[in-house]
Formats: structure tokens, C-alpha cells, sequence
């Protein structure tokens, strides 16, 4: 009992966080991810100091919540302080949502420390981080190959974190935090559908990414790629406001999220870089330099932490690696490396991801894409196809065996841009308009 | 010919509907094993490691711990089931560092054959069928 009240302090101090951010229609969806992410950072910093005494965190994890709370309700801009849930939920996704619970908890019962990489990759090492937090930086003696031990640390952070309040490593703990991710994503897609365009058109993507089993799967498999999926949209979204509200906070969280990403992933890293280098040079062109500067503000503190987890574990990035000692860039002129990964991502995607052909219907009503989102619709859209062409590269110059790490990577590297897609993908369609037979 | 809203959402719920059929069983499956099933004793990481886990304070204050298991040791790390056992047992010695060597002062042993090599080790605590510690002999 003790425990669980733990795991719900940690889980309400996390979102109490994450709700300092002003948009009342998106704040509880907005707060998972930020307050998480947050809390996780605060966590490594934490284990960084040497302390030994967990307490001396809770305390000053405590008085961050009293300041928090403190601007929250002092704050003019808060004193609407509260959230948008669905006041009726249709049955089609009432439906939808309790099949796709039941789905994320047959894995979870298959698998309760996650699947291959979640365990190995992802829970031993925040085993590390919650065991004996004095020595926990021996996790980076581990195997580098098989640990991955230069990814960065939200995940194993978050987790520990949910432990320590919890006071056991109980694995009902690590799985509920999945899927309050899990479930946080879907219904961040819905809200921000229904926010940009309709609801009809919000029901009908969302209960396409509810009804992917993939995904589903991938979320009760504990690995750090739902959450880089989370950030990726979070990030997205806040663009969009951004350009709809034409407020400098909005483009300060974009940039936050984007740099969650970098916090989460390797692979996280290289969407804050584009991310930057778009939106960076749009507003360049445009003469926007303040923006610039706010966007650069905004991206420091992480860039920073993310300079300090790499001193802190000393390893080399294995595609680097390769690059320069195995001279990986060779296979960029070995033409059947171009084809193993396109073949394997149309087999994989028909296999796994079958559900989302369903999408096609959609394009039945056609297209339709309003003034005010054309915009940032098309910088996302450049985010999207730079990420994309930067996972086909990552493939082509991985020093490792192609077809194994197709094998076992794609389908999580499709899932970190599968929310995203649907999102851009539904603001294009006309599906619910006013101006359409319904 | 105009295609109406309402058709298309009838498609897509048909469509979503005959795909997702098959999950149908789960509403009752899967809240009966909840309830009825242990499932986390017997999954397969959980079962391994937590033996290793109840005598984990053997380890403590050991910054490297070996293994030496059934699979030579420059196999360790190329088969599924070897780089499974090597995975929870590291799992469960946190946070001493398991290695595949058997220089260290204790050592944890996988073995599936009866008669396997322990080298020069001495058996120290026999966990269960295929698990083992040993110490580095005098």
C-alpha cells in the first residue's frame, strides 16, 4: 500500500510539472511527457552529485512542487487552472480504447520486465540508477554492444524515479508508466486533431493508431520508443500553436520537447538537430533573429545535459565509430544496402503496421488544408521527411549487420514517426469540414 | 458521385473492426490471467533472475562478478539464449558488473549440461539445477 501511494506521488509530482504549461485544452497531455521529462533530469543531476541519501531528493523534489504550485496559483494566467477531458466518449472509442488496453496488458503480462531491449537495454540500466544510487554509474562498465551505454537516460531515469518513491522495483510500477505514455500519445493525437480540424476526422486516426498493435506492443515492451514518439508529436504540436497563437512560449516548448527528444534517444538527437535546422533557417529567411535566439535559449540547458551524460559514460557512438574506424561510409556506394532497407521497411510495414492501410480510406473525401496551418504543415513536413532520410542513412552507415538490425530496430524506428504522421497526414485531409456531405 | 462522412467512417470502423476480430478473445483472456495466472514468476526474465536476485548480497561490495556458463566464452555474445542467460543474471547482481571472464572473485555458472567444465572454480552455492556461484580457487 505504502508502495503504491509512492508510485502515485511520483506519477501526480510528475504531471504537476509538466502542468506549469498554459494551454488549457493540451495542458494534461503536455504535462506527461514535460513532467517526466523533467523529473528525470532532475533525478540524474541528482545521482550526479554523489549524495547517497534518496530523502535529500524527495525533499528538494518537494520544494520544487510547493514553488511550482506557487507560480501556478499566483500566476494570472492560471487561475483558470484545470483541464480538458471528453465530457462524453463515443462508443466506437470507448470500445476501441478498451480492446487496445487489453492488447498493451497481454504483452505486459507476456513480458512484465519488457521485451528483449526493454530488460536489457532499458530496466537493468535503471536497476542501475535505483539499486544503490552511489553506483550507479556502473552500468557504463556494461557490455557496449549489447547496452546500448550511450543512449541517454529519460527512460531508466523516469523509472528509477517511480521506484524509489514507490521503495520497490516492482515491475507493475515501470509498466504503468508505459502506459500512461502509451495512452497519453493516443489521446494527445485526438485533442490536437480535434483542436486543428474536427472531431469526426480525430475519432477516425485516433482509432487508428489505438488499433495498431505495434504500437500497442511497443509501448508494454518498455523500450524508449514511445516515449521519443510522444516528444517528436509534443514537439510538432507545440510549432503549430505556435504559429496559430503567435506566442514565444509556444515556440520555447516546441524547443523544450525537441530537446526531451535528444534526452531520450540517440536517435532523438538527430530530430533536435533538425528540428533546429529547420525551424532555425525558416525564421533566418524570414529575419525572425530574435526568434532565433529564443530557439537557441531554449535548446542550451540541453544540449548541455546532453554534453554532460556523454563525458559521464565515456563511450563512443557506435555509428560514429564505424564511420571513421570501419570505414562505414563505403556502403554508401553499395547498392544493395539501399535495397535490403527498402524491401525490409515494405515487408515490415505490410506485416506490422497493416492497420494503418485503413488510413487510405480517409482519402476518399479528399484533400483540404486551411490557410492557417500551411505553414508550419509544410516545416513539419520537412522535420518529418529530414528524420526519415536520416534513419535510412543511420541504416545505410551502421558498421553492424544489416539485415539483424533491420530485423530488430525498423519497426521501433517506424513507431517514432508513426504518431507524427497520422497527425500531419489527417490536417491534410478534408474529411468533417463544414463545407462537405455528411 | 459525392462520398458522404458517414460512409467513410462506416468503411474505416468495418475495416478496423475485421482487423482487429482476432483481439476479441483478449476481454476475457486476459483479465482472468491477471487475476488467476501467475504470470510474473513464471515469465521467463523475472523466473531467471530472481534467483540470482535473493542472493544477490553475496555480491555486494564486488564490482565485477564473472560468468562461466556451458557456451565458450567468445560464443557468449553470439547466441540468443546465452546473451538471454548473461542479460538476467546481470539484472538480478546489480550493481556489480557481470563479465565474461572468470578472473573475478565470485562467479555465477549457467550450465544445461550435467557435465560441465567449472575449470578451476570452486563451488561455493548450488542455486538451482543450472545456476551456481563459484569462487576463484586458492
Amino acid at each position: 500500500m505504502t508502495a503504491f501511494l509512492g508510485f502515485l506521488y511520483s506519477i501526480i509530482t510528475a504531471l504537476f510539472f509538466g502542468f506549469l504549461n498554459k494551454e488549457k485544452e493540451f495542458r494534461c497531455f503536455f504535462a506527461i511527457p514535460l513532467g517526466f521529462g523533467f523529473c528525470s533530469i532532475l533525478y540524474f543531476l541528482f545521482l550526479l552529485t554523489g549524495i547517497s541519501n534518496i530523502t535529500i531528493y524527495k525533499i528538494f523534489e518537494f520544494l520544487l512542487v510547493i514553488a511550482a504550485a506557487f507560480v501556478i496559483f499566483t500566476n494570472k494566467n492560471f487561475h483558470n487552472f484545470c483541464i480538458e477531458l471528453p465530457k462524453k466518449i463515443s462508443l466506437p472509442l470507448a470500445s476501441a480504447n478498451l480492446l487496445a488496453l487489453m492488447i498493451f496488458l497481454k504483452f505486459y503480462i507476456n513480458s512484465p520486465l519488457g521485451n528483449w531491449d526493454g530488460f536489457r537495454m532499458w530496466n537493468t540500466k535503471a536497476e542501475f540508477m535505483f539499486r544503490d544510487i552511489t553506483l550507479w554509474k556502473n552500468m557504463f562498465l556494461q557490455p557496449h554492444f549489447l547496452s546500448h551505454n550511450d543512449y541517454p537516460l529519460f527512460t531508466p531515469a523516469s523509472v528509477a524515479r517511480i521506484w524509489q518513491y514507490a521503495g520497490s522495483d516492482n515491475s507493475v510500477f515501470n509498466a504503468f508508466f508505459y502506459l500512461i505514455l502509451t495512452f497519453g500519445i493516443i489521446y494527445f493525437v485526438y485533442f490536437t486533431i480535434k483542436h486543428f480540424k474536427n472531431k469526426k476526422l480525430a475519432m477516425l486516426t485516433t482509432l487508428i493508431l489505438m488499433l495498431t498493435p505495434a504500437f500497442l506492443v511497443k509501448g508494454a515492451a518498455q523500450c524508449a520508443d514511445i516515449p521519443l514518439a510522444y516528444f517528436i508529436l509534443a514537439s510538432t504540436v507545440s510549432l503549430f500553436l505556435y504559429f496559430e497563437k503567435e506566442k514565444n512560449s509556444f515556440l520555447v516548448l516546441s524547443t523544450i520537447f525537441a530537446g526531451f527528444c535528444g534526452w531520450v534517444k540517440n536517435e532523438g538527437l538527430m530530430f533536435f538537430a533538425i528540428f533546429l535546422a529547420v525551424t532555425g533557417t525558416y525564421f533566418f529567411l524570414k529575419k525572425y533573429y530574435k526568434k532565433i535566439g529564443i530557439m537557441l535559449v531554449s535548446a542550451m540547458p540541453f544540449v548541455i545535459l546532453i554534453c554532460i551524460f556523454k563525458s559521464v559514460c565515456k563511450t563512443p557512438n557506435d555509428l560514429v565509430q564505424g564511420f571513421f574506424v570501419l570505414k562505414s561510409y563505403t556502403h554508401l556506394f553499395q547498392a544493395h544496402y539501399y535495397i535490403m532497407i527498402i524491401k525490409t521497411f515494405a515487408h515490415m510495414f505490410v506485416e506490422r503496421f497493416s492497420v494503418v492501410f485503413v488510413s487510405l480510406a480517409l482519402m476518399l473525401k479528399g484533400f483540404f488544408i486551411p490557410e492557417k496551418i500551411k505553414t508550419p504543415l509544410i516545416l513539419s513536413g520537412i522535420i518529418f521527411i529530414l528524420t526519415c532520410s536520416g534513419y535510412f542513412m543511420t541504416y545505410v552507415l551502421s558498421p553492424h549487420d544489416l539485415d539483424w538490425l533491420l530485423t530488430y530496430s525498423l519497426d521501433r524506428i517506424i513507431l517514432h514517426v508513426l504518431p507524427l504522421f497520422l497527425f500531419l497526414y489527417a490536417l491534410c485531409l478534408k474529411i468533417g469540414q463544414e463545407d462537405t456531405e455528411n | 458521385m459525392k462520398i458522404s462522412d458517414n460512409f467513410v467512417c462506416g468503411l474505416v470502423f468495418l475495416l478496423l473492426f475485421g482487423f482487429s476480430f482476432q483481439y476479441l478473445s483478449l476481454l476475457v483472456k486476459v483479465p482472468f490471467s491477471l487475476i488467476f495466472v501467475p504470470y510474473r514468476q513464471v515469465n521467463m526474465f523475472e523466473s531467471k533472475s530472481a534467483v540470482l536476485k535473493k542472493n544477490s548480497d553475496f555480491f555486494k561490495g564486488q564490482k565485477y562478478v564473472g560468468y562461466i556458463s556451458d557456451v565458450e566464452p567468445d560464443k557468449v555474445f553470439l547466441q540468443s539464449d546465452s546473451i538471454f542467460n548473461f542479460f538476467s543474471a546481470q539484472y538480478a547482481i546489480v550493481p556489480s558488473v557481470l563479465v565474461n571472464d572468470i578472473d573475478e572473485k565470485y562467479t555465477i555458472g549457467i550450465f544445461y549440461k550435467k557435465d560441465f567444465n567449472k575449470k578451476n572454480l570452486k563451488l561455493v552455492k548450488k542455486l538451482d539445477e543450472r545456476t551456481y556461484i563459484f569462487e576463484e580457487a586458492k
